[in-house]
Formats: C-alpha cells, structure tokens, sequence
C-alpha cells in the first residue's frame, strides 16, 4: 500500500486531501463530518472581527461554474470557540483562514485560532468578492508585515491563500517568502459575473461574485505549475478538482496537497472518502510507494513556450469522412484547407493546412490526426 | 509554560486540553489523567480557569461612552452587547454627555457594582483616575487612540488614514481648493482628522489651498458655518465635514443660497449616516465600522477578564480601518453607482 503522508511545510498530513475555506466549513460541525470522511486537514471558513451576515441568496450555479458571493464565516468568535470545544480532530489537520483589514486585527485573530486548537492559520489576504479596500494585497512590503506580525504573534505554521492575480508578481511572492511563509493556497476563487439577462438588462447576481468550479481548473493547474517552477513553496492546489484523477493532475504539476472546494456542493462529504480510496488505489496499481513520488512528475515533460521545436507537420485524414450533418472541422478550419466535395466527402488540402491541430481536436470520431511533411510546392512557397 | 506546551508533552491537541478543562466528561479518563499528570509535572496552573472556579465574577460590563446621538455610537453598542451576551454577561450602557463629570460618577457607580471590567470610549479622565480603577483589579480597554503611550488596552479607527483617504479622493477629483471642518466636541478625533487632511494635501500633485474650520456637529452647526461663508463669499470648492450632520446643514444653506452641489460646491463628510443615500446628491462618507469595533474592544476586556493566558501576549492595540463609500456629492461621476473603496 503506498504512502499517502505528505510534508507540507511544517505540517504533516496523512494524506493530501484537504477541504477548502469556505461556506462548507462554516461551522465545527461542517468540518467535523470531513474529518470523519478522513480528509488530511480541514480549513474553516475565514473568521473575522465581525461576523459577517450573508447575503441571501449567496450561491449562483450555471451548470459546472459556480458563483458565490459570502465572504467570510457568519459565526463569531465566541461561538467558534463554544463550538469548537466539542469537536474531535483525531489525526486531521485543523487550518483557521483568518481575515482582518490591520495588521493588529489579523495579530489577534491568529493567536486566537491558535487557542482554538488550530494546527495552522491561513491568511486570506484578498477576496474576489467585496470593495477594493477589503483587500491586503497593498503592496508587497505591507503584505510582508501582515505575515511577519502574524508569525510574530503564533507558534504554528502560517499559510497564505494566494489569488490567482497575485500569482504573477514575483516581488509579492518573493515578500511572502522571505517573511517566511513555506506553504500557499493556490488558487483562491476568480472574480466572475453569471451573466446577464439582457432582455431586461439585468445582471444574474447583483454584484461580483468568486468564480470557481471545473472551469477553472486549467487555470489552477497553471497557476500550481508556475509557482512551483518559480518558488521554494510548498503549494495546496485548489481550484475546479472534482476528483482523484484531478487531483493527480494537480500534484503531478507540484502541487504537495490539494483542496476540494465548489466541488462539496455536489457530492458532499462523500468526496472526500472516495477521494482518499481512489488515490490510494491509483497509486498501489500504477506501483508508487509514495503519494509523494508523483508530486511535480509532470513537470519535466513541459515545455518553454519559445523552446516548442518548430514541426513541419499538418493534418492527415486516417479515414475516410462524409459526415455532412458534422462539418465542424471544416467550419473551424481558419485556414480553408478543408474542402466537402459532394460524393467524395471530406478533404484537407495540404498545401493550405498550417497544421494547426484544431480539426483533430474537434472530430468527434477522432479521424483526423498531424502527422506528414508538407507538399514541396508549400515548402516552396515560403 | 503554555498550553501549546503542555499539549505537545502530554501528545496531545490545544483543543483536547481546552476541553479537559472545560468540559472533562467529554474527554476519555486516560486522556485526561494523562494531561492532569503532564500539568502537574509541569506545574502548570491555567490562570483563566483558576480565576473562575476562586473568583466571584458579577458577569456585568459597562460601556462608558461620550454621546447616544449617531448610528455609529449604536453600532459600537451593539458589537460590544453581542460578544457580552455571547459570554453570558450583561452590559451598563451609561451615557456621559462628553463630559468628564459624568464620566467620573458613572466609573465610581460602576466600581460600586462590581461589574467584572470596564470599556471607555474617547475617555475624558486623567490618567490617575484610570489606574485606580485598574488597581481595584477591574480591568478596562478604551475606544480611541488616546493614551496609545501608556499601558492601556485600546482599540481604535485609524482616522489619520480615514481623512487622509477621503482628502486624496477629493484631489483625484481635481479640486484645488479643499476647507476642512471640524467638530468642535471632538478632541483626539479632530486632530487625527486634521492630521491626515494635511498629510493627503501635502502630497497632492498642485498646490493646494486648504484652510480648517471648526463648528458644532449638529446640522445647525454645518448650517450656521455655510451662511457665514457665504456671506463672506469664501465658500472652498470643495469641503470635508467631521460629520455627515454638518454636511446635511451645509447642503441646506448651499440650496437656500442658490449653490449646486457638486457642481459649485462639491462636499463629502467624515462620518456616515443612514440618510446619506436619501439625501440629494446622495453624501460621500466614510464608513466605519462601528460594530467590529465594539466587538474587538469587548473581546479584548473579556480576554483580560477571563486572564487568559494569551491575553497578555496580545498585542494592547487593535487598530481598525474605515472605508470610503463613495456617492455623489464630492462630484464622483466616476462610478455610476455608490462604491465602498
């Protein structure tokens, strides 16, 4: 049986399941029914100053995206700390998400969770959902003394949520790190509108709302290959994972853990116990020892943009096609090298193509496949 | 020794040992006996739990503030009366008028009664009268920055940023003729307010021409003030008010006199009002927020209250950020609609 242990900074899980912060951890007992699920670490919904109270309704689902617009956890401090006295972690991680608008106000926060038994405090730093002015992400160096003070003010690890905007810019990352954050969440929710219904002008949901959901997982799975490519940080990947399969995805790309989220609104807790069943299934059949062989196995097989070797290759049809009701590969081809002669049927004219790969990602019955050295009257031409 | 210690030594979690002395049925008799052992070698008292099981606490707090007359004071009382009812207490709401008299009886009524601790918003009393209290063993947080220097416990709004946030809002509009008006019943606020009028001003990229007024926060006061300016026809382009009242006063006389706003006159206010999107042009405020901070500064007594350990580590200030809510009347054509920045 493999390994599911993973090192997480300074933390141990027993395995990289993790549940998310969010309105599913809104109260002790949301998170004890993880627990019994058997997640590695559970992270409660950020606690503030203030409860907040929750807009009503706070969720919009269009299909696979998914909409929210609660910011932080509506239990208060005091009622955290009742509740919490009843539950019983056993081997799981406990991370509090905290939120605070001062350095003094998250300082507090954190020695509190502290007391409230938590193994870790996250800091959400910036939320997709309210004013600007809700936001820490000033400047790197304020970001820096929100984490030091932070650190200054508890004895355990102190993790940082990191939204995907803030991904990008090396001089915060470089601030989170060098004030001595080892581990980050990645990706918080993107900011998103539903839609609008534009009959009546109206937009689905009266303000921006945190947009997560399987649309967002190549964005996830970017962001965990990027910063584990760029930084010494331990990374929990989060964003779109619906499953083990996904979850793979995201480790194989760097990521040490990873956190379900939206994904809880479908299948609950049950999730979390497949997930935990499915990996450690994966693993033993595919011969790993360890879930932590996998973490970052992808990684050596990707590419630099600009070190992509230039193929002289275009599309071959490998089968014979006369699927008129279909056409999509000829609708889509931008370069009109795809042609329906009536009796015929489909044909690519290889002196047009540009090898683009398009048609073969669109064919239904996967016919189409790049392969081939160009005509010489192409290879003339340029 | 800490908690955190005791817990790693008896391998155990925080939480596990917060419940074997809080609730002991809960936990199972080996874990139990196996922390009360590792406290013993230890020699490790939990201060908060001693002090409950010896002490006879009333479970009463006061709340000893200034005025009753805003919705920000009624939103402090609110967050204070939540995390007191949360912890099973009850609150004296005890009302001094702003004056150091009053506020002396009530502290000494207060005393009398034994309430376990004490909160005092914008504090008028010496700091020998505060001490003595706190010698009685009646622990006490203020609201406000004042007497930051010395040992107390207080947790307040950051007005320098505040007035410097909404003065930078008034100069990316481009005005460059920007008067401050202060109030005359507030005294530490006031020279914060000022304090970051001139801050944002010394950093705005013109020149500008600033002056700084005072006059009562009542909407008579904001009224009184705009007459005499503009009979001395030195009405600013642009005015900053202490609070939305004497905005609500200015824009009255500005109306009587003939003075559009935004357009002539462009004003936005220090404080908030549960009028300002009712007004017309709806009033550019600064939102505080009010209950977070009767919160805190409540959490912040009962932590003293309570001894716990932790509340001695915690740092003695708590400082708190207000918003802007952007509307109309500053002249905003920006945002099409109200905007908390």
């Amino acid at each position: 049986m493999a390994d599911l242990s993973v090192k997480l900074g300074d933390l141990e899980l027993k395995n990289p399941v993790m549940v998310a912060a969010g309105p599913w951890t809104r109260d002790p007992a949301s998170i004890q029914r993880y627990v019994d699920a058997g997640a590695g670490a559970v992270i409660t919904e950020s606690i503030t100053m203030d409860a907040n109270q929750a807009s009503r309704p706070y969720l919009y689902r269009n299909g696979e995206q998914i909409f929210n617009t609660k910011l932080h956890s509506t239990l208060y401090l005091e009622q955290w700390e009742e509740l919490a006295a009843g539950m019983d972690m056993r081997d799981c991680k406990l991370i509090c998400s905290i939120w605070g608008s001062t350095v003094t106000e998250v300082r507090y926060l954190s020695n509190y969770v502290q007391r409230l038994g938590a193994d870790a405090v996250e800091l959400s730093l910036y939320a997709p959902i309210g004013s600007r002015n809700q936001s820490m992400c000033t400047s790197a160096e304020h970001i820096a003394d929100v984490i030091r003070e932070t650190m200054d003010a508890v004895d355990i690890p102190v993790m940082v949520k990191l939204p995907y905007e803030v991904s990008f810019f090396p001089e915060v990352l470089q601030a989170i790190y060098d004030a001595g954050v080892k581990t980050v969440s990645s990706i918080d929710a993107l900011r998103g509108i539903s839609g609008v219904d534009i009959e009546t002008a109206t937009p689905n949901m009266p303000t921006y709302g945190g947009y997560s959901g399987t649309p967002i997982r190549p964005v996830a799975l970017a962001t965990t290959a990027m910063l584990r490519q760029y930084t010494p940080f331990y990374i929990c990947g989060c964003g779109g994972i619906q499953n083990a399969e996904n979850a793979i995805e995201q480790m194989m790309l760097g990521a040490s853990a990873f956190q379900f989220a939206s994904a809880l609104f479908s299948r609950g807790e049950r999730l979390i116990r497949d997930t935990v069943n499915d990996l450690q299934n994966w693993l033993d059949q595919h011969g790993y020892r360890s879930v932590e062989e996998i973490i970052g196995l992808a990684l050596p097989r990707m590419t630099a943009f600009e070190a992509i070797p230039i193929r002289p290759i275009y599309a071959v049809a490998e089968k014979e096609c006369d699927r008129k009701d279909c056409d999509l590969c000829r609708q889509g081809c931008i370069y009109q090298a795809i042609e329906y002669v009536k009796g015929k049927g489909y044909r690519i004219l290889e002196d047009r193509c540009e090898g683009c790969g398009h048609c073969m990602s669109v064919c239904p019955e996967n016919k189409i496949r790049l392969g081939g050295i160009p005509p010489v009257s192409y290879r003339k031409r340029n | 020794m800490n908690i955190r210690k005791i817990a790693e030594r008896a391998g155990v979690s925080v939480a596990t040992i917060s419940r074997v002395l809080n609730h002991p049925d809960l936990v199972s008799p080996e874990t139990r006996e196996r922390v009360y052992a590792v406290m013993k070698e230890n020699q490790y008292t939990p201060n908060w739990f001693a002090r409950n099981l010896t002490q006879k606490q009333t479970r009463t707090i006061a709340f000893i503030y200034p005025s009753n007359d805003s919705t920000f004071l009624q939103a402090v009382a609110d967050g204070v009366e939540i995390v007191a009812l949360n912890k099973k207490n009850l609150v004296f709401l005890c009302h001094t008028n702003g004056t150091a008299e009053m506020e002396r009886e009530y502290l000494e009524l207060m005393v009398q009664r034994n309430v376990d601790g004490i909160i005092l918003f914008s504090s008028r009393l010496p700091q020998e009268k505060i001490e003595q209290v706190a010698g009685l063993g009646i622990p006490c947080v203020h609201i406000g920055r004042e007497g930051a220097d010395t040992e107390r416990k207080n947790c307040y709004i950051n007005y320098i940023d505040a007035a410097a946030k909404l003065t930078d809002h008034m100069i990316q509009l481009g005005y460059q003729q920007i008067y401050l008006l202060l109030d005359s019943m507030l005294v530490n606020e006031a020279d914060e307010i000022k304090e970051g009028f001139e801050l944002a001003a010394s950093k705005a990229p013109t020149k500008l021409e600033t002056d700084v007024y005072v006059a009562d926060r009542s909407m008579q006061g904001g009224m009184l003030f705009a007459h005499r300016m503009i009979q001395a026809g030195k009405m600013p382009r642009a005015l900053i008010t202490s609070s939305a009242r004497q905005a609500f006063g200015v824009m009255k006389a500005a109306r009587l006199a003939g003075i559009r706003i935004p357009e002539d006159l462009a004003i936005a206010s220090m404080t908030d009002s549960s009028v300002s999107t009712l007004v017309d042009p709806p009033l550019t405020a600064v939102d505080r927020p009010g209950k977070r901070l009767g919160m805190v500064t409540a959490r912040m007594l009962f932590d003293c209250i309570e001894n716990r350990e932790f509340a001695t580590q915690n740092a003695q200030h708590v400082e708190l950020l207000a918003k802007l809510a952007i509307r109309k009347s500053c002249g905003n054509r920006k945002f099409i609609y109200e905007l908390f920045e």
